[in-house]
């Protein structure tokens, strides 16, 4: 790897950096907060050779007090979606064709209200850049879709919640409508996004669980018999919502194959037709009143009516 | 690594890596034709990885550190990013810097 350069960033600040889409030249957008508390948006274009940064094609001031994620849209939407605490805005610059011939560059504002809440992860879910998913603070989840014209220019923003899921610290989306939410604060969910709501008004239906032990803030061992036979650690695991006690003890892991019912069964055992046999062939059932005999013939277990007696 | 099949994940390959991972950012490379992964530990070491479908492991692309002598530890916090275009990338790791290294990988 060649050497990396580093690029000085006059912003006191920053809030979030990120990279834009479809820009001719390597571009990131900054979120910074100035030494009054005011936080602005602006462009920079990333300059290796000079080692430098210059002006970007556009930048914003005075964003929400509370804005604190830049989430860059793809092409052919392209600009950037500012996240704050009670609104989220659409920002991009276009370029309009005045009366006079002249090309003149245009800002794309759009923004809208959403109930109170601290946004920390997002993912994209259409290739065109037109649906996010949004997760909270709480573990709510939400997504915005940006409305927009034939020429792809974002006429608004609309809003809805899909339901909870464990608190995110990640969310990646893989595809065909499976979100997998990575916790640090309960479990990790595989989770599948339905476009109909169920009964309780959600969208998720959650597939599979990575259970998560962690963060232990205090655990006792709790000793079940004075034996000292099954000791069991309880923790106090998790934090905010997803907190829980666990039980956890050591074991062997079983996992069933099949089961079925044998009533008045005494003892089992399994023989092999030779020593040298890789698998048995015999189950021998063993009853109050009799004794069974079952073989494995062509992958099928079937009673033996023989003579052993 | 998990794959998604079945609407499930199963477990594909493990690899243990030493250090704290603060950033992780998959790319294209221009004549690839799978992902590299940029892995950015709590220590500024950095590699990227790209994986061997044939024999289920992970190759390691490139390695290195990138800690400066002087500079104070970000306050949002480490992280990586990527240009959607792959021209380069760039790591937010002091105050006032962000340090960019132009793709040949």
């Amino acid at each position: 790897m060649k050497e990396a350069v580093n690029i000085a960033l006059e912003e006191t600040r920053v809030i979030d950096i990120k990279f834009l889409h479809a820009c001719a030249r390597p571009t990131v957008c900054v979120l910074y907060q100035d030494n009054r508390g005011l936080r602005h948006v602006k462009t920079l274009h990333v300059e290796v050779r000079e080692k430098d940064s210059s002006p970007g094609p556009w930048s914003q001031s005075n964003v929400e007090y509370g804005a604190s994620l830049l989430i860059p849209v793809p092409a052919p939407i392209g600009g950037v979606l500012v996240v704050g605490a009670s609104s989220i805005t659409y920002i991009n610059q276009s370029t309009t064709i005045l009366p006079t011939g002249e090309a003149a560059p245009q800002m794309q504002i759009q923004a809208v209200e959403i109930a109170p809440t601290l946004i920390s992860n997002f993912a994209c879910i259409a290739e065109d850049g037109s649906r996010f998913l949004l997760a909270d603070h709480r573990g709510v989840l939400s997504v915005v879709v940006l409305r927009t014209n034939t020429n792809k220019e974002v006429l608004s923003l609309v809003i809805d919640t899909l339901g909870t899921t464990s608190i995110a610290e990640n969310l990646t989306y893989l595809g065909d409508g499976l979100l997998y939410v990575g916790s640090i604060f309960g479990d990790s969910q595989l989770i599948r996004l339905h476009s109909q709501k169920d009964a309780d008004g959600s969208n998720i239906e959650v597939l599979a669980v990575h259970p998560n032990i962690g963060p232990i803030r205090d655990m006792c061992l709790v000793d079940n018999d004075k034996q000292g036979g099954q000791r069991q650690l309880v923790t106090c695991s998790g934090a905010y919502k997803d907190g829980s006690l666990r039980v956890i003890r050591s074991g062997i892991g079983l996992q069933e194959q099949a089961s079925l019912e044998v009533g008045g069964i005494k003892g089992l055992w399994s023989l092999r037709t030779h020593e040298r046999d890789a698998f048995d062939k015999y189950l021998v059932q063993s009853f109050l009143g009799e004794t069974r005999i079952l073989a494995i013939e062509n992958e099928e277990m079937g009673e033996v009516k023989k003579d052993f007696f | 690594m998990y794959a998604v099949r079945n609407g499930n994940l199963e477990l594909v390959m493990e690899s243990p890596l030493f250090g704290k991972i603060k950033s992780l950012e998959y790319y294209r490379p221009s004549a690839a034709v799978t992902d590299s992964l940029f892995v950015l530990t709590d220590r500024k070491s950095f590699c990227v990885l790209g994986y061997d479908g044939q024999k289920n492991k992970l190759v390691t692309r490139a390695v290195g550190n990138v800690r400066d002598r002087a500079g104070r530890d970000i306050e949002i916090g480490q992280r990586g990013l990527i240009d959607p275009d792959f021209r380069m990338i760039g790591m937010m790791l002091y105050e006032g810097h962000l340090k960019v290294h132009e793709k040949h990988i």
